[in-house]
């Protein structure tokens, strides 16, 4: 019983809870069971590395806990009222970010003169540039970003909503740009007529990307 | 070891909840033992990926054909058993009738018909 072998249990059993979206009892079970199942082989003198790779794929495994586990798909309003949330937010750091960009933009030397006005120039040029990038940015990626890495932007987290694979697993980072593409080509109004008329209240790009926005645990 | 084919994989799929059903009907068993003894009795046709036995038996635990509680032995760590319910023996009864009825029609259309 070396902490190495106990520490490829937990690793297992934290990757494997990593992916699962429930409520805490059942996830309480699934780790419960998992733990169990693992300890059971350790105490029966097991190689830990075996057991481990006989559990199954770690995704694999997950995906059939979440078959049993029913998702509650957030509807319309709720999901506009956590997209406006995201737009404010947007605006406010965006804004940010160009009115930092018009205001640097209005104090670089016209005509300078000497080295130390052309360098200073230089400077708050690239000051300039950088942060009108940074304003691009910060619209192009805070949804792909939060989305992929969390499951959620700062509205969906307001509002308890959370971005997964249709088939329950973290949605990541592809499905999650691929999720937005309606928003970058400014079609999103469009796409989100479908929400109310499918069962699983997806966007047209959700159906595309095989996403679902889920309400609560 | 023979290679699991799909065809396998979808009759071990239909017959998993039954044979494990049929296990626990023999006396009260935990994960580990269930996942180590389908293997033991089934050969590696029924070697199962471990951490996917749990699912299945949730979904037999809320169809009520079995029933779960924890007990810790002597020196032993906690173990989850499962025990069959009578809605599961009657479940377990009318599968195994199936299954035989089934097995049998299909033998039956296997052979080679008898010329007289």
């Amino acid at each position: 019983m070396t902490p190495v072998t106990t520490n490829l249990a937990d690793q297992y059993v934290q990757k494997v809870m990593a992916m699962i979206y429930a409520p805490e009892k059942d996830r309480a079970r699934i780790q419960a069971d998992l733990q169990s199942h693992l300890q059971e082989g350790l105490a029966g003198g097991e190689d830990m590395a075996a057991l481990v790779e006989r559990m199954g794929d770690p995704r694999e495994v997950a995906a059939e806990f979440m078959q049993g586990v029913p998702l509650v798909y957030a509807g319309f309003w709720r999901r506009l009222a956590a997209f406006l949330v995201d737009m404010v937010v947007l605006i406010l750091f965006g804004g940010l970010a160009a009115g930092l960009t018009i205001l640097v933009a209005n104090v670089v030397p016209q005509h300078p003169s000497g080295w130390m006005e052309n360098v200073l120039g230089g400077i708050l040029i690239l000051i300039v540039l950088i942060s009108a990038n940074v304003c691009i940015a910060i619209i192009m990626v805070y949804f792909p970003l939060l989305e992929g890495r969390f499951g959620q932007t700062l509205g969906k987290r307001l509002f308890g909503l959370v971005v997964r694979s249709e088939d329950g697993l973290p949605a990541g980072y592809g499905k999650a740009i691929l999720r937005r593409i309606s928003f970058y080509f400014e079609i999103l109004p469009i796409d989100a007529l479908f929400i109310p008329f499918n069962p699983k209240h997806q966007r047209g790009f959700d159906i595309l990307a095989k996403t679902v926005v889920v309400q609560g645990k | 070891m023979g290679d699991i084919t799909t065809f396998d994989k979808e009759l071990k799929r239909g017959t998993l909840e039954m044979i494990l059903l049929r296990l626990i009907s023999e006396r009260q068993m935990y994960g580990y033992e269930l996942a180590a003894t389908l293997e033991k009795r089934g050969g590696s046709l029924f070697r199962i990926k471990e951490g996917t036995l749990y699912p299945v038996l949730y979904r037999m635990e809320k169809a009520s054909y079995i029933d779960a509680r924890w007990e810790t032995l002597e020196r032993g760590v906690p173990r989850k058993y499962y025990r069959l319910t009578k809605t599961g023996a009657k479940f377990l009864e009318a599968r195994i009738a199936e299954w035989k009825n089934f097995s049998s029609a299909v033998e039956r259309l296997l052979e080679k018909e008898k010329t007289s």
